[in-house]
């Protein structure tokens, strides 16, 4: 542990993927766009839920693609097995399920005209069958979608023979952080959604450089997280994940409130205060800096929507969904390890609820006012320093997806 | 335990019935509608109290909270609302994206605005 304590902190990012400016056309042109419906979303591992919401047979949750008018439904069988289909009924393609979660009592039912279908997909019953002539319910089960497990996350894949496994196509990541991120511990706690007005690639590129943070978050982070303090890395031959980075604190803090130091009296999940209180968290020490005094967490970006970041006690998760070359929805999701007990608990939670938020809506502003730019044609591209790598290492994976590169 | 009692005073409680808003969203909509004044006023009269009301309140389980210290729990609560808005001088973050127009979710599967909540963001 202490080797770790005195080690360095890394490079800070790297030139080693080039260093030639990105076209802006890459987050305002409809063909792109186009093509990334197609070659991405319709191809990729896509991030739709968490395992332990589906703890027993007949729990579900659904998955909404609208940009590709898709709706999946991802459902736990008799047999533990967990299983993705489209939302689609296969007598006229009626929506089977209405609720975003919950729980089915036997099997699925379309409201329509009542085709039942059974957890595993296959066609049960069919109301008044013998007026369709010849009809085989072997053959008409509803429509499989590839779902897979990591870290305790349900993944699907619309690409009806997906190129590779989840486990391929996550392979840099490391078997601890997802131990870590597994773990039955963790519980949704909160989260918010939006519709803005950029393209979906822009909200993960602000995720995922520290460049930023010393100026763009001036009067929220102050100087608790600095551009100084981040630390970028690539995945070069990775499928899919493009990169990550360690955040730590500067050495000297910036400005404490008194409401920031209060809440930092009972926990740990607020950047902007060193935590008094030790923190318990399952199998943290897999993380490499997770030691280090001054490690505040970890991000990742999993192509092509979503990024996870992972501290003491907190999982966030940002993902985005295309609306229009301009336009996304934004969410994001946050866990948590432990369950509040006391108000202090409740107070810190609500604290660090708050400071995030003011945070991310600085993000989203600015993403806001450069599609707009781009759009007006003002720059046609963008510069990218070694500390905005895992950007361009985005950009040449998008590429590579769409076969532009 | 010892009993710990209730430290709020007159000059918390005038503030109560307008801060003490039970849900995130309606402590953002009063801290949105009030001015800086008001604001400054909620603030400064809560921050001297602050660490005796969480010491008060942290002494109950989260659910058992007595029914009369729940105004004087949301009003901590509104500190954490106002503590950047008091820092930047300005009741909304010019810099920043309507905070109101980020729903709540209510899960993890709360996603997407093809449901109900597209009315809610014309802004
Ligand atoms: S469309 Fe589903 S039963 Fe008719
Ligand atoms: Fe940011």
């Amino acid at each position: 542990m202490d080797a770790i304590l005195d080690a360095p902190l890394p490079e800070q990012g790297t030139h080693a993927l080039g260093m030639e400016k990105i076209p802006t056309d890459f987050y305002t042109s409809a063909d792109h766009y186009e093509r990334e419906l197609k070659h991405v979303f319709a191809r990729c591992w896509l991030l739709a839920g968490r395992a332990s919401d589906l703890a027993k047979p007949g729990d579900f949750f659904t998955f909404q693609v609208d940009a590709l008018s898709t709706s999946v439904v991802v459902v736990k069988g008799k047999d533990g097995a967990i299983r993705a289909f489209y939302n689609a009924c296969t007598h006229r393609g009626t929506k089977i399920v209405t609720e975003q979660s919950g729980r089915l009592r036997g099997g699925m039912i379309c409201p329509y005209h009542g085709w039942a279908f059974g957890l595993h997909g296959d066609l049960l019953n069919v109301p008044d069958e013998e007026t369709f002539g010849c009809l085989d319910k072997s053959t008409e089960g509803l429509r499989a979608v590839a779902a897979d497990v990591w870290g305790g996350f349900v993944f699907i894949n619309l690409d009806p023979r997906p190129q590779w496994s989840l486990r391929e196509y996550l392979a840099p990541l490391s078997e601890g952080l997802a131990q870590y991120v597994g773990d039955d511990q963790w519980s949704w706690s909160f989260g918010w959604k939006s519709e803005v007005k950029s393209n979906w690639k822009s909200p993960v590129d602000a995720q995922v450089e520290g460049y930023h943070i010393t100026y763009g978050h001036r009067r929220t982070i102050a100087r608790n997280v600095t551009a100084e303090t981040t630390r970028p890395y690539i995945f070069e031959n990775s499928i899919g994940v493009p990169g990550g980075h360690h955040l730590f604190r500067p050495e000297k803090l910036g400005v404490q409130t008194p409401i920031g130091l209060l809440s930092a009296k009972f926990g740990a999940t607020s950047l902007y205060a060193e935590p008094e209180r030790e923190f318990e968290a399952n199998h943290l020490n897999v993380l490499k800096f997770s030691n280090h005094p001054r490690w505040i967490l970890d991000g990742y970006l999993l192509f092509p929507n979503t990024v996870l970041f992972v501290q003491q006690g907190q999982i966030f998760i940002q993902r985005t969904l295309p609306v229009s070359p301009h336009e996304c929805i934004w969410e994001v999701d946050f866990y948590h390890s432990e369950k509040m007990k006391s108000f202090g608990d409740r107070f810190n939670r609500e604290q660090g609820r708050i400071q995030i938020r003011d945070v991310l809506s600085e993000d989203l502003k600015i993403v806001e006012g450069i599609q707009e730019n781009l759009r007006s044609g003002a720059i046609s591209s963008m510069h990218l320093s070694k500390q905005e790598v895992i950007i361009r290492s985005y950009y040449h994976m998008v590429k590579r997806f769409v076969g532009g590169q | 335990m010892k009993e710990i009692s209730n430290p709020a005073i007159e000059a918390i409680e005038a503030f109560l019935d307008d801060w003490a808003g039970a849900t995130p969203a309606e402590r953002v909509a009063k801290r949105t509608s009030s001015s800086m004044e008001e604001i400054n006023a909620f603030y400064d009269s809560m921050l001297p109290w602050m660490e005796e009301i969480l010491v008060y309140l942290n002494q109950y389980p989260l659910e058992e909270i007595p029914d009369e210290a729940r105004g004087i729990a949301n009003a901590a609560l509104a500190m954490c609302e106002v503590d950047n808005p008091v820092r930047w001088k300005e009741t909304e973050l010019s810099s920043g994206f309507d905070v109101r127009a980020m729903i709540e979710k209510g899960s993890f599967y709360d996603s997407g605005f093809h449901s109900r909540h597209r009315h809610l963001l014309h802004r």
